[in-house]
């Protein structure tokens, strides 16, 4: 199949390997699936080591923030209705002003967690980057070599509307498994392990 | 004794309990305009250290973005701050 030319276009070091998984890396780039991406790096990143791909959670885990926001503005509304607060406008003002400030700051907190909740698969290694709350990140990642065994799972009806999964990487030795959560076309994303898996073992990459 | 002594007496020394629900509403919006607060300030400086760990070119949208969170999210708590205080 021929390969097509694109933004994201598959680099020579890639296409010549004949392997599938240049296929699943064509086509349009998101920022939840981002075949290739340019400028992009890490803290250890080596100067010859290629960024393969970046995938972030898909977008629908995130639409319970929009949800929480809509809730805190009902209540905020139903609270204006009391005459105590109605009555006296400073307290409605501030009211509302606090109402205001705490969606902005859900909202905030839902794009930032989406952005720094990054996978990354590099030609050396994959990076697990979690941004699980205001106070605290993780990061977790596992050479190529190391990884024994990649699953993935789609459980419920939004993995089935969206093709969303989350992808479980095994790695050697006693050390927990890297999780990529939530990921679009996590059965891509599997292939595309499994074809660099092969590749690193006959010292092709 | 004249009966409406003994009620006086008995009315007058009646301590009276004066329930505020102004105060009692100022409370949770204090505590919540400080917690946005430093939520914002967390967010903030978490996103320091992730944008050093992670880069791309979007970095510097996501440091507008949490930085004007931070200035309005200060600004507005201290004007609520101050109609809390008035009312």
């Amino acid at each position: 199949m021929a390969i097509k030319e694109g933004p994201n276009k598959v680099p020579r070091k890639f296409r010549n390997l004949g392997k599938s998984f240049t296929e699943h890396l064509q086509g349009e780039s998101s920022y939840f699936f981002m075949p290739f991406p340019k400028n992009l790096s890490f803290v250890g990143k080596d100067k010859d080591e290629n960024v393969i791909l970046v995938i972030r959670t898909h977008w629908i885990m995130y639409i319970r923030y929009l949800f929480i926001v809509l809730f805190i503005i009902i209540v905020a509304a139903l609270i204006s209705g009391i005459s105590i607060v109605s009555e006296n406008p400073s307290l409605l003002v501030s009211m509302w002003i606090v109402c205001i400030l705490t969606c902005l700051s859900i909202l905030v907190y839902g794009f930032i967690r989406w952005f720094y909740n990054v996978n990354i698969i590099t030609d050396q290694r994959v990076i697990d980057l979690d941004f699980t709350s205001a106070l605290s990140h993780s990061s977790s990642e596992a050479r190529l070599e190391r990884i024994e065994d990649v699953t993935h799972k789609q459980i419920g009806v939004l993995s089935s509307v969206f093709d969303i999964g989350t992808l479980y990487i095994q790695t050697a030795g006693a050390k927990a498994e890297i999780e990529f959560d939530n990921i679009p076309k996590p059965r891509e994303v599997q292939d595309i392990l499994y074809d660099l898996l092969e590749s690193k073992q006959k010292g092709e990459i | 004794m004249d009966p409406y002594d003994i009620i006086d007496s008995l009315t007058i020394d009646t301590p009276k309990v004066d329930f505020n629900l102004f105060g009692l509403l100022k409370i949770p919006a204090f505590i919540i305009l400080f917690a946005n607060m430093l939520f914002a300030l967390m967010m903030y400086l978490r996103v320091r250290i992730l944008s050093d760990t992670f880069s791309s070119p979007d970095n510097k949208i996501v440091k507008t973005v949490i930085l004007i969170h931070l200035f309005v999210t200060l600004i507005g708590s201290l004007i609520s701050l101050l109609f809390v205080v008035l009312s």
